[in-house]
């Protein structure tokens, strides 16, 4: 594979913060382990396709992983997991579930050693108790470049209740984060889960904003063209089997942004335009067209040309 | 005297009085009662009516002793500190257990930043002030301004330059606004207090919150940066007793520069509830609170989870998380055998000011869901209120609390007054027996007031010769073994720190845990501890046992059973800088500036031996001067009372066995003596049972 790879998008913050469950929301699968409890797992990294999952260890050897026995993999030896799912996100963007931070159970290291992969990182905050010094703490030691791409999710807003609690939660942490992320999102990710067709509920939860503020950093990333780097498990894995892809609401709402009439129609691909028909289409873009975006599940042959079609897409979708 | 247990909610009776100007908007729609703390009051009642009696029967020389004790008794004031993260809850928690929501302000954003002592039902040591806030001291705000106070001096050794720029600028904002907000001069303020009659929400919130200027309120906060602490007195006629109640501003946010303050408030308590936050539920940050409070007994300790409002499913998720509680404080070498109680504050002040109608619908399922796997059987009976209030776990942790203090500081409170009262009757009692054998010629005395002096004086002399010698062994002891291990775990770091350096090269950062280092101490100060309580023991029996000789010698009489009680050693506080914060548990990006700095092995090894030497010395000093010094005092002042306590009674014993038994029933009447030796007997028996 040569030119460009997909972007990596870590998902950070202090256990029990959502992650997994905005991994969830992301991936509208359920594959990951929520509790409330600190879920001890190493990190576990989302790659679009059906290749068999595995372990990676720390000295770079892998070993194969029944997705079922996920919980048992050891935080110890383990550098991170490798999942592949046919989920409609991952097209776009590879994950990266880190480990919560401020787990007294767990070393700082496990997460540590993968940061460095990341290109943006999607910061989990708990509202109640949103930007405590032990995050800001972390938070500083990752450089500049990847803050500036990063997103701070305020997660369990819905838990303070009354607008001008709520305006003054998000202000406090405005002022207390400033320069230190790209943007900052309240939402609440369970009731987004539940919204189902619900427009107005979704958009309610903040989901919507936060879909859109990372379907511009997807494409501001893929854009910027992201040099490949050791991933040889991606080496022949341009083409994907016919399986259904799960349908995740955040990538259906990348599905439904618009672009500009012009978009070329090789790309538009049947099946999340007909996922997505069924709701009402979005219409408000000023000055954009309300032709419906979609990646294609057949892309033509070769990884290559898919990521040059995508970014295209994506750099399209900017429109005037 | 077992207390009764399970809180009974009563609902007859509306509105209990609130007691405080504050709490008028917050009425208490459901009268709670305290089990737990009427048995502490009920205890203590009693045993004043003992104390009482015995006033009512002794001369006026006896009563004016009794009386002493008797207030000792009545000055009991069990404490407890809250302590927890920002946003845990302390404060909605400390408001729902004194039964006042909304008496102590709270806020979404962290809000309170002083140590604030809620004196409950307790006297004003002035009884026109109820509240008091005391100002930092000119050196204590120095040390905050010049450098950030111990934790600038954390990063600065730890080499987090990034960290120290910050709280830089966060002193230099700080005093900008303590300025802004208290003008020029705000620095004559330092060292002072100012006192007020009453307690209002306004008052508070200008000495003990954040503030927010922006809200408009520019009152709000205005004396917050230079407050220390503050100390309410509130009535409260529901509580049966008197209580402190002690809340502490949040660790692990802007003020984490206040730890040492958190530290001393949490010594000031005998007991202590650390509370969590249900949906994270034990986090490194909370560890360090563990850590403070660690090396207490774990009977002093309460862990309250609060918040589980929040979680969707708590029938579920609470035994998930209770079971990961004590995994972590298990691999965390804590105490285990911690009482862990689940609730929610806010469910608690919802039933208290009458408004569980309004809770949210996702609170109003959860509490559904939580009462159905808890109080299953009492679905049917209990009201809404009721199961609410019992949801919200505040019963069972008024409940808990209660029990620690009934047989902590109150039950010693009892006994060590009981020993005192008991003694004094016992002398009474001597004089009494001497006089019937001399009416009944049966004595023979032979000592005078000169010889009997000079006794007293070698008991005395003997005894605290003889506690000074042991303690100064023990003493010597512990100094050595302390010394030796701190040299050991400095050398095994070291060595640890080489032999990282030599496998993984110098870029790979490394940290060593002072875990090893503060169990090695706190378990060497546990064995000193038990030593010293044990040569106080001895030698306080040892006394005893001289005085009950001496007064056989001095009346030449053998009384059946009698003996002098020993004299019980008050409680030491732990030590304080044990569960400091040092270098070596700060979090790995810290360490990077330190270590980023330095070049080849002998530079690390030497530097690193020196930066923990800086770091540890205090609290190994703290261990060798101050504890040490504690106990010292404390031994020798409760064997130098006691003594001087014999010395009055035998004294006036040899004096008023002169008045004979004749002459007593001359002053008394007949009937009236006999009565007084029933009386006395009583008390003795009725003593006797708090003593021991």
């Amino acid at each position: 594979m040569q030119g460009s790879r997909k972007p990596r998008i870590a998902i950070m913050g202090e256990f029990s913060s959502g992650k997994s469950t905005l991994c969830n929301l992301l991936l509208g699968a359920r594959p990951l382990l929520e509790k409330v409890t600190a879920t001890q797992l190493p990190p576990v990294w989302l790659s679009h396709g059906s290749a068999p999952a595995y372990v990676e260890d720390l000295d770079g050897i892998r070993h194969p992983l029944d997705v079922a026995d996920l919980a048992s993999v050891s935080l110890e030896g383990t550098e991170h997991v490798r999942i592949f799912l046919q989920s409609d996100l991952l097209r776009y963007t590879d994950l990266i579930d880190m480990p919560g931070i401020s787990d007294p159970s767990m070393s700082p290291e496990v997460w540590e050693r993968m940061a460095h992969l990341a290109d943006a990182v999607l910061w989990c905050t708990h509202a109640t108790q949103a930007w405590r010094q032990s995050e800001a703490g972390v938070w500083n030691g990752f450089p500049q470049e990847l803050r500036a791409d990063s997103l701070l999710l305020v997660t369990r807003f819905d838990k303070i209740v009354g607008e001008s609690d709520r305006l003054r939660v998000l202000k406090r942490v405005s002022i207390e984060t400033k320069g230190l992320f790209s943007g900052f999102f309240p939402i609440s990710l369970t009731q987004a889960m539940a919204a189902g067709d619900d427009e107005d509920k979704w958009r309610a939860t903040g989901a919507e904003a936060f879909a859109e503020a990372l379907f511009d950093l997807v494409q501001r990333l893929t854009e910027r063209g992201l040099t490949p780097d050791r991933d040889p498990a991606m080496a022949g894995m341009g083409n994907e089997t016919d399986d259904a892809d799960e349908q995740s609401p955040i990538a259906a709402r990348f599905a439904r942004l618009p672009l500009p009439d012009e978009a070329p129609a090789a790309r538009v691909t049947p099946r999340r335009v007909t996922a997505s028909a069924d709701r009402p289409m979005r219409q408000d873009g000023a000055g954009r067209g309300a032709t419906v975006i979609s990646f294609t599940d057949r892309p033509a042959p070769g990884g290559e040309v898919k990521d040059t079609a995508m970014r295209s897409a994506l750099t399209q979708g900017k429109g005037p | 005297m077992a207390m009764a247990v399970g809180a009974v909610v009563k609902l007859d009776d509306q509105a209990a009085d609130s007691g405080t100007s504050v709490t008028a908007d917050a009425e208490v729609a459901i009268e709670r009662s305290f089990p737990g703390l009427a048995g502490i009051a009920e205890a203590v009642h009693d045993f004043e009516d003992v104390l009482r009696d015995f006033i009512a029967m002794a001369d006026a020389e006896t009563a004016k002793k009794v009386s002493r004790i008797l207030t000792q008794t009545s000055e009991i004031e069990p404490s407890v500190t809250v302590i927890g993260q920002i946003k845990a809850g302390k404060t909605s928690l400390v408001n729902a257990m004194i039964g006042a929501p909304g008496l102590l302000p709270t806020d979404v954003n962290p809000w309170t930043s002083v140590v604030t002592s809620l004196h409950i039902n307790t006297p004003s040591p002035d009884a026109n002030v109820k509240a008091r806030f005391r100002f930092f001291d000119a050196a204590e705000w120095d040390r905050l301004i010049s450098n950030g106070g111990r934790i600038g001096q954390l990063a600065a050794r730890a080499g987090a330059d990034d960290e120290l720029e910050k709280l830089r600028l966060q002193v230099v904002e700080m005093r900008d606004k303590a300025k802004a907000r208290l003008g020029r001069k705000f620095e004559l303020l330092l060292g002072t207090e100012h006192r007020y009659g009453a307690v209002d929400d306004a008052l508070l919130k200008r000495y003990v919150c954040v503030g927010d200027e922006e809200l408009g309120a520019e009152d709000q906060g205005r004396f917050t940066d230079i407050t220390k602490s503050a100390d309410l007195y509130i009535t409260r006629p529901d509580i049966p007793t008197s209580l402190c109640v002690r809340d502490t501003p949040g660790v692990n946010d802007t003020f984490m520069m206040r730890e040492q303050i958190t530290i001393n408030a949490v010594r000031d308590s005998r007991s202590c509830i650390v509370v969590l936050s249900a949906h994270q539920a034990l986090t490194t940050m909370d560890m360090a609170l563990i850590r403070l409070i660690a090396h207490r007994a774990s009977r002093e300790i309460i862990i309250f989870v609060n918040r589980i409002d929040e979680l969707s499913d708590p029938a579920t998720q609470v035994p998930e998380i209770q079971k990961s509680i004590i995994e972590t404080l298990a691999k965390n070498s804590a105490p285990t055998n911690i009482d862990i109680i689940f609730g929610s504050a806010q469910w608690a002040n919802s039933v208290l000011s009458g408004q569980i109608d309004d809770m949210t619908d996702d609170s109003t399922n959860a509490a559904i869901n939580w009462t159905r796997a808890a109080f299953a059987d009492k679905v049917d009976t209990w009201t809404a209120e009721q199961l609410v209030w019992h949801a919200s776990g505040v019963p069972a942790l008024l409940h808990s609390l209660a029990q620690r203090m009934f047989e902590g500081p109150v039950l010693e409170t009892l006994q060590k007054s009981a020993r005192q009262a008991l003694n004094l009757a016992q002398s009474l009692d001597v004089v009494d027996q001497v006089r019937i054998m001399e009416h009944d010629g049966d004595l023979n005395r032979s000592m005078t007031p000169e010889a009997l002096d000079a006794e007293l004086t070698r008991i005395e002399q003997d005894c605290t010769a003889k506690l000074t010698q042991m303690t100064n062994m023990v003493c010597a002891d512990f100094t050595q073994r302390i010394d030796q291990s701190y040299e050991r775990f400095l050398e095994r770091a070291t060595s640890s720190l080489i032999e990282h350096l030599q496998t993984n090269g110098e870029n790979a950062v490394w940290q060593y845990s002072p875990l090893g280092l503060r169990m090695l101490l706190s378990s060497s100060y546990q064995v000193v501890l038990k030593k010293m309580h044990a040569i106080a023991a001895e030698v306080n029996a040892e006394a005893a046992r001289h005085m009950a000789e001496l007064y056989a010698k001095t009346f030449a009489i053998t009384v059946e059973g009698f003996k002098i009680e020993v004299p019980v050693v008050s409680y030491i506080p732990p030590p304080i800088n044990l569960g400091q914060t040092i270098a070596l548990d700060l979090q790995v990006s810290w360490w990077k500036g330190w270590w980023q700095r330095r070049r080849g092995y002998q530079a690390f090894a030497e530097d690193f031996y020196a930066l923990i030497r800086a770091e540890t010395d205090p609290i190994i000093n703290d261990l060798k001067t101050i504890q040490i010094g504690l106990f010292r005092e404390r031994t020798q002042g409760t064997l130098l009372d006691f003594l001087q306590e014999q010395r009055e009674l035998l004294m006036s014993a040899l004096a008023s066995s002169d008045v004979s038994m004749d002459e007593m029933k001359e002053l008394f009447g007949v009937n009236a003596w006999e009565d007084r030796q029933d009386c006395l007997a009583t008390i003795m028996d009725e003593l006797a049972e708090y003593a021991d």
